[in-house]
């Protein structure tokens, strides 16, 4: 008896597999692989030492600074309107807190994270911090803020910012903004997300708005990247309308569908949203 | 007027053949050396059938195979995240990806309920009959055979079968992912043939891609 190979077999899902790698990779990411052990090591020992000297100094040197928590010692955060130059974001109901805003220059708990933090659930985002305004004298002779599709962040530029991947309808803190990718919809050529992007934070060097641009949006399917510049042939209605291009304060969120030009036997695979200021988020538009 | 509708729960069947198919393997592993999941993802979708389908030839398992394939790109992928991926030496990323399926296929852990979750898993797959479980069964049973006639040659014997004879590679590719010369390659399949000439395996020992 002559024996044959068995017929070769597709692999099943193939797309949730490899997803399901990416997630779990994302999800431990927090476990520093060997490669990086020896900067981490450095980076905790900086912190400490950092820590010691800013206790030490504050020991030694008497300042008449209110304590954290005290009762507001500027006027500088007045409950002013929103200022919004989004076409489709309405105006933020925030309600700005004090501020130390004037002791200087920016202080550490202004310094986003380096982790992207999921934040389960899809309400919108409300802002939490108050508006720039109070430090606009102060930033203000500090260059134009740097576009997230046109800066390179020094501390960032040095490795590939950490991903994460999440389902869809989850919302993600991103270095400085909030991000979420909350429905889909597809027909013909075209496939529509829809996606909020809120200004929690600005970076050190930034006037009091970031501009936000769609081209940050994008698809990742079996083709290959999708990105808003590909043409949509076939007209469409959407909603409303994610803006192509704005500056954002501080609360601010741009909201709205942003449409792809996708053929119809592609799988999208996942939504991205990736900048320059360390934001590199996935959705899984299949979960 | 294109009309829109909402929320695409359907999964869309992808050729994996020709997924991500602008970019060369070198390109794709270039790219995936700084851990960009784009282009691990279209490494993926290239060649994790083919991957799936030579851990299949080393295990008799649809299921461990399946393990195992998860396994080899879980690896490739923490390496990639830890920048830890040698340059491709080669034109495809295939001799490279099966080399490494083969150390994963060995430490494979092969699960009691191997079979039920086969079972769940032709179930779970929409559009497929569960009559293919027989199907499946069947591959898995003729497998074995062969795993067992198979087992009268040395590893190294092997690995050169299950490589050139089996997965298509080329005789030089197979040298290069194994770290020996071509001559070695080619003397070890020879000794294979020669070993199993009037087995049952003889069939299955030719060589389409000898270059």
């Amino acid at each position: 008896m002559r024996l044959e190979l068995p017929p070769e077999r597709r692999l099943p899902n193939p797309e949730w597999m490899v997803e399901r790698i990416l997630t779990e990779r994302s999800a431990t990411a927090g476990a520093p692989p060997a490669a990086r052990t020896w900067w981490l090591s450095g980076l905790v020992a900086a912190a400490v030492l950092i820590t010691a000297a800013v206790i030490g100094w504050a020991a030694l040197v008497p300042t008449g600074r209110p304590q954290v928590g005290a009762a507001p010692e500027t006027a500088a955060a007045t409950a002013g309107p929103s200022r919004l130059g989004s076409p489709t974001a309405g105006p933020s109901e925030v309600s700005p807190a004090p501020t130390s805003a004037a002791t200087g220059p920016e202080k550490p708990a202004t310094v986003p994270p380096t982790t992207l933090v999921p934040v389960p659930t899809r309400a919108a985002s409300t802002a939490t911090e108050p508006k720039s305004s109070a430090a606009g004298p102060e930033t203000s002779a500090a260059s134009p803020t740097p576009s997230p599709a046109e800066t390179s962040t020094e501390e960032r530029s040095a490795e590939p910012p950490l991903t994460t991947t999440v389902p869809i309808g989850v919302r993600v803190q991103a270095p400085y903004l909030d991000l979420t990718a909350s429905g889909t919809m597809t027909g013909g050529d075209v496939y529509a997300i829809l996606v909020e992007t809120c200004v929690r934070s600005l970076p050190p060097n930034a006037s009091s708005e970031l501009p936000l641009s769609r081209t940050s949006w994008t698809l990742s399917t079996s083709a290959g990247t999708v990105t808003t510049d590909a043409p949509i042939t076939d007209p469409i209605t959407l909603p409303s309308a994610y803006p192509g291009e704005g500056r954002y304060g501080i609360g601010d969120c741009a909201t709205g569908w942003i449409p792809f030009a996708v053929t119809p036997d592609t799988a999208v695979l996942a939504i991205s949203y990736r900048d320059s200021l360390g934001a590199n988020v996935k959705w899984n538009p299949n979960t | 007027m294109t009309a829109l509708r909402g929320r695409v729960s359907q999964v869309v069947e992808v050729n994996v053949g020709t997924a991500g198919g602008g970019e060369s393997d070198a390109e794709l592993w270039h790219r995936l050396r700084s851990a960009d999941e784009d282009a691990f993802r279209d490494l993926f979708l290239r060649h994790s059938t083919a991957v799936y389908n030579f851990c299949f030839r080393r295990t008799a398992s649809w299921s461990v195979a399946e393990d195992a394939t998860q396994a080899t790109f879980a690896s490739l992928w923490r390496r990639a995240s830890g920048g830890d991926i040698d340059p491709l030496k080669l034109e495809s990323a295939r001799p490279a990806l099966l080399t490494m399926a083969r150390n994963e296929c060995s430490n494979a852990n092969r699960s009691r309920n191997r079979h039920l979750q086969l079972v769940d898993r032709v179930r779970a797959e929409s559009g497929e009959s569960v009559d293919n479980t027989a199907a499946w069964v069947e591959a898995e049973s003729t497998m074995a055979l062969i795993r067992q006639a198979l087992a009268v040659l040395p590893a190294n014997q092997r690995d050169v079968v299950e490589l050139v004879a089996w997965s298509g590679l080329s005789l030089a590719d197979v040298a290069t992912a194994l770290k020996i010369s071509v001559g070695t390659v080619k003397s070890r399949l020879s000794r294979a043939r020669a070993r199993l000439a009037r087995s049952e395996l003889a069939g299955l020992l030719e060589n389409h891609n000898e270059a």
